[in-house]
This record gives structure tokens, sequence and C-alpha cells, in this order.
């Protein structure tokens, strides 16, 4: 999975606690002490004393943002939720989540968190009432992965905590140990909800495909949730393997940098169109992307986004490689002696084309494309480099001219708005922080995008969406191929219960507590495919898919989840779905 | 007499032979390969796909994930692979030689620094060393004139070559040193040859035969370091354009357990086989050219 | 020849200063520290900014890395070192199990490797050009011309996958330390888990030493002063244990000390393959963070071990050998 679809999805996931820029960042002053630090062994169990929870509301509040108060959420506690040490979820953990992703240094998103004026308790410390500055109707993507206020020092930074342990819990688990070799959970014992039917879940990381296979072949672990590959089935082929494939929120897409103010050849609009018209996504679509679905995938047609309320199809049909030639000729273009298009007789455009180096199906789409592209007259070039190269310094500096990648669309589509607004360009307005990484800006877009954005009912919103995708079709800023295949591997032999029912959600395998133990041996194992480097939920240790799936879910709480059909629904974290009022 | 001793190394004959065949099937590539090296064996259908097709008619060994055929990229690869083998043994040969020279001749302490600086990059893990200067070199800016982009096949060269002079170096340091109180040296010397005619015209075509031995090996060892830098993704990434061994090995690990068979033997096989007919060629001409093992054999 | 050692020693504090320096210098440039905290921490002040570099020691300009440098080896010396980067984690407890992990593989195939190793150059340099010389050289041959993961993959296939595939259950496991899931210590399973690393270097070691041994060995026999031995009528037997073996071995204790970093380097493209948690998959993953608070400490205490083993290398050829020259 790459770094690109891991940054859209931390933004849902735990690490949504992720805020934003306001709280002036002077770490050492008025740090609301709410007592003691890091419980550090949970209870066990029972009925614990209150008292020594310390206080249900933060001193000094949380949030920041300026401004007359536009919604109101109001969110009932259930009066039940407790963390593992007995003491209640108050308001002071929401407080203290919002302030930790607001203002830890590392904190990578504060998306949405950046419109909180104020978290207050309100008939009880377990009412929680948020007032934003706007209306923000992505709020369900907010207050996920909540921390125990009196489990850090600093609620307004928690960088150094949570580096090797993640020892708080508010769901089925509690984090037992975690090294770079094994993760394992044991059953919370004070958690308020249906207890774990099984003692003990092992995640244990494998550095490649090979040793994960084998590891699954050879009975030593479970499950697997493999990224697919033409092949995967064949190469688990196994009487007591079984496994789902599923299309999931992950899609691949060719995105052409066309900021006008960054110069470059997709920024002339006409040879943009041209250049698009003469791609033959079906053709790219046998060559690679059949082998990899196992003969169930479907060329993506929706845009940015996966099929669903928001799609439109808006991307149908625009091979036309006689209409390229006719528009390129009408325009001033004609071929130059090497065969490549040139205008007004001045020299042929190279594109450079940047994948990360190592990723054999975009390289084999590179082998694939570039020579039928320099045919129909396009100097296209390879200009990879490896992933961090790729993914942290030249796309964020929009330093390419085609590119492709994968990235991950959360049930809710707010991400586009971060992605394609036009003030969301790279620039010196926005710190150079801005998330648009193909440079596309049309105002009526992005209207529509901020539009989408305060609107809280579902139709008109999704409809919003759909013009958006019908006007980047048109302005051929991207071209989407393929919405990727999730699958699980599991062994009959010694896993039973639903293991496939939550293959496609947002959240993965994280319905494992209600796995069942088939083989007795009183542990499920599950192997993973990426390890983090550390567990903090709020920084860049959260910018893994893996990391939430493996170790923030699975302990923290959220007041709303994803579900395998691509919805939100509240969690037992709460009374009763939160009221919603738009002031 | 050396190269009857050479011929008479049976490895190193048979290991010339088939290094040989492969050279020219690289240089004739144009001709000896079927496909172009991205070149699909047919377009691929629903009905009738060209990926990994196993051994047959219109693909000899095969074809990989994207219906390429494997006996046409596995010449093309090999070509790049024996090409960085070839130019990094030998600019890391001449650099070894002159640095090796003028510790030899000079000695006093620029001998001390340079021998120690030798033995402690010889001493130090070959992929640590690597993959440091490697960072090193594409960090800074601006060398990337001189050195080229991390993944580019110049890039790989100029760090075996970093990396493959030292070696050569101490054996011309010994060479020099033994030689040098030679009495043709002396006599060299005493004409009024300065130390660059020396070493031409009287070391080099003395030390000849050792230094000939380490460059074999040099390519040997550059042609198996691309492919673990290639196994590992640190390799060189040829672009669109062609491929390596480095890269066609490391593909073989995702085609292992699906059963490819095909995509992971001739990789290796070729890989195994190439660097084992260089090494033999280098021990053949090391006993060709070492007087002491005459008549032992 | 105590001042021989004493010299080398002496040599040898200047050189770890010299060398760990450049290496620092090398590992700043190549991983620039201060660019990767501000990649991860892109909300950090400005103050926060300047906290991290003065804890680092992160100044720029040859006087300020020097300073750093120092800086630095001061905290490394007190353990007190700086956290990495990604998570901000302690270094020293993962660096300590990742060390007693590769110890234990290391030393387990290196001795299995010079004992195999050894014993095949003694057994096939007492027949030198027949059929057993030509096979087991060819074979090493071969060995030496087979990267470690070429093996690896291999011997994972046959006896994990394929194993299972014909059996039913597979012979060997293919990764990590212990089975996952496994609570506490278990000799037999950690055994299990090491014979494939394990196998893979040690045919490495193996092929190299069988070599060493053949040529030396030899090239001892062949010498003169072994034929004056055997013309004077010592049994060929005594020869070879009493003169022509310790001989034989002094050039290989050197070499076996130099080559210490061989066998690191292919310990940690095997420890790689089988997700063994040691020291090169240690460093591969800081490598590619490009954590330099995790890379440096790798660095420092792998100069600190070549260059001990380079002193072993050159006193024990001082000892071993009264020829050498001493005070050069």
């Amino acid at each position: 999975m790459t770094k690109k679809t891991s940054r859209v999805l931390a933004l849902l996931a735990g690490a949504s606690l992720v805020i934003a820029a306001c709280g002036g960042d002077d770490g050492d002053s008025s740090s609301s002490d709410t007592g003691a630090p890091a419980t550090e062994a949970p209870s066990d169990g029972g009925d614990t004393d209150t008292s020594a929870c310390g206080s249900g509301t933060l001193e000094g509040g949380a949030g920041g943002a300026e401004g007359e108060a536009a919604m109101r959420i109001t969110i009932d506690i259930n009066p039940d939720a407790v963390w593992q040490d007995g003491c209640p979820i108050t308001v002071a953990d929401f407080q203290c989540s919002v302030n930790a992703t607001l203002n830890t240094p590392g904190s990578i998103s504060t998306t949405g968190y950046d419109k909180i004026i104020s978290i207050e308790a309100g008939a009880s410390d377990q009412q929680v009432v948020v007032e934003f500055n706007e209306v923000y109707a992505p709020y369900k993507l907010l207050f996920g992965g909540l921390i125990q206020a009196s489990a850090v020092e600093d609620c307004n930074d928690i960088s150094t905590d949570f580096a090797d342990s993640i020892q708080i819990s508010g769901r089925e688990w509690i984090m037992d140990s975690w090294s770079p070799e094994q993760l394992v959970f044991t059953p919370n014992p004070n958690y308020w909800g249906d207890a774990p039917s099984t003692e003990r879940v092992v995640m244990v990381p494998f550095a490649d495909f090979d040793t994960q296979s084998a590891a699954i072949l050879a009975g030593e672990v479970d499950f697997i949730y493999p990224q697919f590959f033409a092949g995967i089935t064949d190469a688990l082929s196994d009487a007591n393997i079984t496994n789902k494939v599923e299309f999931g929120g992950d899609y691949e897409g060719f995105y052409f940098q066309s900021d006008p103010n960054r110069g470059g050849p997709f920024s002339d609009p006409i040879f943009r169109e041209a250049f698009v018209k003469s791609l033959d996504r079906q053709g790219v679509f046998e060559q690679i992307y059949i082998p990899l679905s196992d003969g169930q995938g479907k060329l993506l047609e929706c845009g940015p986004i996966v099929p669903g309320p928001y799609c439109n199809d808006s991307f149908v049909g625009q091979y036309d490689p006689e209409g390229a030639v006719a528009l390129l000729e009408a325009n001033g273009w004609a071929k130059d002696g090497s065969g490549y298009w040139a205008k007004d007789g001045g020299e042929a455009p190279t594109i450079r084309w940047i994948i990360n180096t190592g990723n054999t199906r975009r390289e084999n789409t590179q082998a694939y494309l570039i020579p039928l592209m320099q045919a129909a007259g396009f100097n296209v070039v390879a200009d990879n480099c490896d992933a961090a190269c790729y993914f942290q310094q030249r796309l964020p500096a929009l330093d390419y001219d085609m590119a492709m990648y994968i990235s991950t669309a959360p049930p809710d589509p707010a991400y586009l708005t971060a992605s394609f607004a036009c003030d969301q360009i790279p620039s010196d307005a926005n710190n150079n922080a801005g998330q648009n990484s193909t440079g596309w800006c049309n105002e009526e877009a992005t209207a529509l995008l901020k539009e989408a954005d305060i609107t809280v009912d579902e139709g008109p919103r999704s409809e919003l969406v759909k013009q958006v995708m019908d006007l980047m079709a048109g302005d051929y800023v991207m071209l989407p191929l393929f919405q990727f295949p999730k699958a699980g591997f599991w062994r009959t032999d010694r896993l039973g219960g639903p293991v496939d029912a939550q293959l496609n959600n947002y959240r993965a395998f994280n319905n494992f507590s209600q796995w069942e133990d088939v083989d007795g041996d009183g542990q499920i194992i599950l192997g993973a495919e990426q390890w983090p480097e550390c567990l903090n939920p709020v920084t860049e240790c959260a910018n893994s898919s893996w990391m939430v799936w493996t170790t923030a879910f699975p302990v923290l709480p959220n007041v709303w989840d994803t579900t395998n059909g691509g919805t939100f629904e509240i969690t037992n974290l709460v009374a009763g779905e939160p009221t919603v009022e738009v002031l | 007499m050396a190269f009857r001793r050479f011929v008479r190394h049976r490895g190193a004959l048979v290991s010339s032979i088939i290094l040989g065949t492969m050279i020219l099937f690289v240089i004739l590539a144009p001709f000896t390969a079927r496909y172009g090296v991205n070149e699909a064996v047919f377009k691929t259908s629903i009905e009738n796909p060209n990926q990994f097709l196993s051994p047959r008619g219109i693909a000899w060994l095969g074809t990989d994930d994207i219906g390429r055929d494997l006996y046409s990229r596995l010449i093309y690869g090999l070509r790049v692979s024996i090409f960085i083998g070839l130019a990094a043994a030998f600019f890391g040969t001449v650099l070894g030689v002159t640095i090796g020279a003028i510790a030899g001749l000079r000695g006093g302490w620029i001998d001390d620094v340079l021998m120690r600086v030798t033995d402690l990059f010889l001493a130090f893990p070959f992929l640590v060393t690597l993959l440091v200067l490697r960072s090193v070199m594409s960090s800074v800016s601006w060398l990337e004139p001189f050195v080229g982009k991390p993944t580019s096949i110049r890039f790989v060269i100029v760090l075996f070559v970093l990396f493959g002079w030292m070696g050569v170096a101490r054996l011309m340091r010994g060479q020099v040193l033994a030689l040098k109180e030679r009495e043709f040296v002396e006599a060299a010397r005493a004409l009024g040859a300065g130390p660059v005619r020396i070493v031409v015209r009287h070391l080099l075509p003395n030390a000849i035969g050792p230094i000939l031995v380490a460059l074999t090996f040099a390519v040997s060892s550059a042609i198996i370091g691309e492919a673990t830098l290639g196994f590992f993704g640190y390799g060189p990434q040829p672009g669109a354009g062609s491929t390596s061994l480095g890269k066609l090995v490391g593909g073989a690990k995702g085609a292992l357990l699906p059963g490819y068979w095909w995509l992971v033997v001739f990789p290796c096989v070729l890989l195994v086989l190439s660097t084992l007919c260089v090494n033999f060629i280098g021990d053949g001409l090391r006993d060709a050219t070492d007087p002491k093992l005459d008549g032992t054999r | 020849m105590l001042r021989f050692v004493l010299r080398r020693l002496l040599w040898a504090v200047p050189m770890v200063l010299i060398v760990t320096f450049l290496v620092y210098v090398a590992l700043r440039v190549g991983t620039n520290p201060l660019a990767s905290y501000l990649r991860v921490n892109q909300r950090a002040s400005a103050k926060k900014i300047q906290q991290y570099i003065e804890t680092n020691g992160l100044y720029e300009g040859f006087g300020g890395y020097l300073r750093g440098y120092f800086q630095w080896l001061q905290g490394f010396v007190t353990f007190d070192w700086p956290r990495s980067i990604k998570g901000s984690r302690e270094v020293w407890p993962e660096f300590r199990d990742a060390m007693m992990n590769t110890l234990r593989l290391g030393l387990t195939a290196t001795g299995i490797g010079i004992l195999i190793g050894l014993s095949l150059g003694v057994f096939v340099a007492l027949k030198p050009g027949g059929l057993r010389d030509t096979t087991v050289n060819t074979g090493a041959f071969v060995a030496i011309s087979t990267p470690p993961y070429v093996s690896a993959l291999i011997l994972q296939l046959v006896f994990a996958v394929y194993w299972n595939r014909w059996f039913g259950s597979s012979l060997l496991p293919t990764s990590g330390v212990y089975p996952p899931g496994n609570r506490g210590f278990d000799l037999f399973l950690m055994i299990k888990h090491m014979v494939l690393p394990v196998t893979v270097v040690v045919i490495q070691i193996v092929a190299v030493y069988t070599r060493y041994m053949r040529a030396s060995l030899l090239e001892v026999l062949n010498s003169e002063y072994m034929r004056t031995a055997r013309s004077k009528g010592i049994s060929e037997r005594r020869v070879l244990v009493r003169h022509a073996l310790r001989n034989a071995l002094i050039p290989i204790v050197t070499v076996a000390a130099i080559d210490i970093g061989a066998i690191l380097g292919g310990l940690i493209i095997t420890e790689r393959i089988f997700s063994y948690p040691g020291l090169g998959d240690f460093f591969l993953g800081a490598y590619d963070n490009g954590d330099f608070p995790q890379m440096m400490p790798w660095m420092f205490f792998f100069t600190l071990v070549v260059i001990f083993f380079n002193l072993v290398a050159d006193v024990s050829y001082a000892v071993l050998d009264p020829r050498i020259r001493l005070g050069r």
C-alpha cells in the first residue's frame, strides 16, 4: 500500500484526531495537567474507584477555531463505556484527543478538527458538546482513535507517548506486548460489549509475500490479508486455505500535473486532452489489471472515487486517437522529425512519467505504455525514484508530468476537497503544504466541493460530487484505472466464524474478536504485510494502513465506525446517534 | 606458456567458451533476441491472455507477467549486467592500480593511510558500504551531473568503482613493493626514468598477471553486486527501455510460489552461470600467470 | 612484540575516531536527519526545531559537524542515545535484542562453516588434482558464485513450501526466531528456526574456507622446508600435523579476522530474507527510513568490530608468523 493511500486513510483512521494549525504551538505553556501520567498496567477488572480517574473535563478545554458557532454536535457517551482501568470515558478524553491532534508537532492531519471552536461538557461529564465555526459535513470522520487523557502527560504534545506500546484501551482488546517480531492482544476485562471469542490474538510481520505465504501454507499463521497480485490464488492453493476477494476503496489512476504556474507540457489543456484521448485505458486494463483481479475486475470509470453513491461513470469512452490527432492539428501541432508532436515548429515536449522504483505493476505499466505513447507521437520517458523520493518529495512538489499511484477512497468524499481544490495547490499561501498534487484548478469544481463539504444532506451532496467528477473528466486531469481487490486468505482448519464479513471494510479485518479459534490452540495468528515503526496514533506513525489496522483500531474507541458496505455507524461508545444541529 | 596453462585448466576453458557465446549473443542482441525488450509475444485478450505462459514455441523460455518473452529479456538483461560488470571492473582496476602504485612507490604516510583505508573499506560488509555510499552519492546534489540519478546505470557503475578499487590497490602496492628493489627497476631509475614511466613500462607489465586476475573477479563481483542491489530493490532501474539481471532475478521472488518456475529458474541459472564462468576464467588466469604453480599440476 | 602490539593499539584509537567521524559525516549527508525530522514533524514550531537541533547536535559546517560528532559520541558512550526519528523510540533496547539474535546466528554459522570448510580444505589438499579435488573445488566455486538469496529461496521452497505440498506439513520454518505466537524461551524451536538461515550462511563460509585451506596447505606442502622435513624421513602424518597444518593456518587466521565483514554482509542478506530480527534487518529497516539515530550506533558498533578484528589479524599474523618484520 502506498504512502498516498495511507495518508488519506489515516485521516479517517484512529488517527483522525488530527487537527490544525490553530492552537499556537508553545508546548511548555499552559498544558493542562490532568494528574497521573500513563497508567502502565491494566487493572484486573472489577470495580475501580473512579475517584482516582482524574477530572472529567480538561482545564482549558479544547479546540481553538475562531468565529461564530455554525454547527453543534452533541454526543452522549454510553454510561457503561470505560477504559481498561475501569475509569469512565469522559469529555476530557475527547478534549485531550482533539488537542493532541491539533497541537502535536508531528500531527499528520488536522482536517476537520481545525474547525472546532470548543468542546465542553453538557449535562454531565459524559455528554460531549462540540461547536464548529462552519458546517462540516464529513463530521463522521472525526472522533476516532480517542486516547485517554490521564494516560498522557501533555495533551498538546503526545509525540513521545505511545512509541512502542498503547496501554490504553476502549475496545475488545488490550495490547499485551508489541515488538518488532510480534504483537499480542488479550481480551480487555473491562470492555462493556461482547467479550472476544478468543483468548489471544497474535500478529506477526512478514518481510515479503514469499515468507508470508510460506507461513500460511505451513500452518504457522491462520489468516493473511496480502496485497493482491497476479497469481496469488495459485500461490496459495491448498485444500485448507480459502479466500474471499472483494473490491474495496483502493483505486489506482494516472494523474497529469497541470498547474499553469508550474509550466510543464500538461499545463497546455489542448495537449493534455490529446494525450488522454490517445491513451488506451482498456489496453492497460487488459494487459496489467485483468490478471490482477482474478477475472472479476472492471475498468474504473468513476474518477478518483470508487463505485457507489458518488460515481457518475464520467470517464467512459475518452479514448479517441483520431480525435486527438485532429485536435492537435487544428491547434498548430505537427509531428517533428522523430515523430513527436511539437507546436508551431518548436521542440516536442518531453513527458516525465514518475513511479516508485521496485513496484513491478507500475514498472510493467510503463514498459507496456511508453512504446505505445511514443508511437502515438508523445515523448514519454520514465523518470522514477524510490518510494520516499516519489511520495515525500516529487509528488508534493508537483515535480512530474505524469504520475501513477493508488489512493484509498474513504466512505466519505471529503478527501476530494483536500486533493483537488484550487487553494490546496502547494503554494506560499498554504506553506507549500497543500495536498493538491495534480495542480488542477477549476474554480467551479472547487466551489462545488466546498459546498459539498457543508451539505449535510446525503442526496444533494452526492449530486454536487458527481458534478465535480464530470468537470474533472472534461478537464482531462486524471484517468481512473482500477479498483483494487482486497483479499483475505485463511486456513479453514484453524479459523472459523465471520472471517470474511469485513474484508471490504475500511477497517479491514477488524472484526477478529468474533472469529473462532477452530483448532483450539487458544490463539489466532494473523500475518501482517507491513509493520508499524511506532504506534503513536497522531504522528507519522499512523500514516500507514497497517498501523491503524493492527494497533490503533483494536484498542482505541471511535464514535463512528465504517461498515463493510462503505457507510458509517455509531459504535457502542455512544448511547445513541449524536445530534447534529446546524446553527 | 601461460596460454597453455590456461587451456589446461578445463573449467576455465569451458567457461571461456560459454561466456564467449553469451557475449556474442548479447552483442548481437537485435538478431539473437526474438522480441524487443518490452514487446509482448502477442496482444493480450481476455480469452487468450499472454501472461505467464510456460515455455513453448512462441516463447522458448516462457513469458512474464505482461506477456514479454523471457528469453529475449534475459539477453537484454545480461547485456546490461555484463556492461555494468566490465565497466565497473575496468575503471575500478585503473583507479586501484594508480592508487596502489602511488602507495607502493611513495611509501611513508601516504602508504600507511591508503592501506589503512583500504583495510577498513574491505572489512566492512559489502552491502552496508554500498548502501551508505549510495545514500551519500544521491544526497549531494552537485554530484548528480557526474554520477547520474540513483536509479541510473551510471550511478551503479560509479558506486562499484568507488567500492571496487581497493582490492586492486592493495595488490598493486604489494607488486610494486616486491618489484621496485629489483634490478631492472633500479636500472631504469638510474637511467633517469620518472615514476610514471617506471610504473607503466616496468612495473605494470610485470604485475599484469595478478591484476588481470583481480579484474576478472571484479567483473563477477560487480555482476553479483548489481543483482544483490536489484534483488533488494536498491539496484539500477534502467527505466522502460531495458532490464538487468538484478531486476530479472528480483522478479523471480514473486513467481516462485505461484509456480511460474521458468521465471525463477532461468534468471537464477543465468546469473549463477555467468558469474561462475567469469570466476572460473579468473581462476584459470591465476593458475596461468602464477609462476609458483609451475609443475605442480 | 609487545611494542608492535602497543603500536597497533595506539593506531587504533585515532583510527576509530577518524573513521567514525567520517561515517558520521557520510550518514549526516546521506540521510539528512533534520530534513527527516521536519518531514515527520511538519507542524513543529521554530522553537521545537531549534531544540531538536541542539539535543541532537545537528549543526552545520565542518566545525558544526565536529561539534555534533562529539556531542553524539558523548551521548553514545553514556547510553543517552537520541531517539529514532520515526516514532521517537528508544534505540538501544532494539539494537541490543537485534545484536543478540545476530550473535547467535552468526557465531553458530561461522563456527560450523569454518570447521567444515577447513576440514574439506585439508581433505582435498592431500590429493590435489584428483576427482575429489575437482569435485570439491568445483562445488566451492559454484557456491561462491551463488548469491545467498538464491540459495535461501531454494531452501525455503523445498523445506517449507514444497515439503508441505508433498508431505502435508513443512519441515522447517522460514522466518523469525520463534513460531508466531510463541511465549517464552524454547531451545528446540529456536534451533529449528535457525536451521535454514544458518545453512545459507554456512554454504558461503564453507565455500570460501575450503578454498583458502586448500590453497594455503598446498603452498605449505610444496614449500622448501616441507620437502626438507620429508627428506629427513619424518612421517607424512607427522609432517602434516606438526608443520604443514600449523603453517597453513597462519594466513587463514588473518584472513578469517579480516573476513568478518564478508560474513556479516552475508548475514545481513540472509536475515532479510528469513525475516530474522537481527542487526542486518535492523540496519536495512533504518536505511529504508533514513533514520540517522538508528543507523549511527549501528555504524559505530561495526566500525569498532571491524577495527578490532583488523587488529587481531595484524597481531595474530605477527604472533603466528615469526618471519614477519616487526616495527616496519
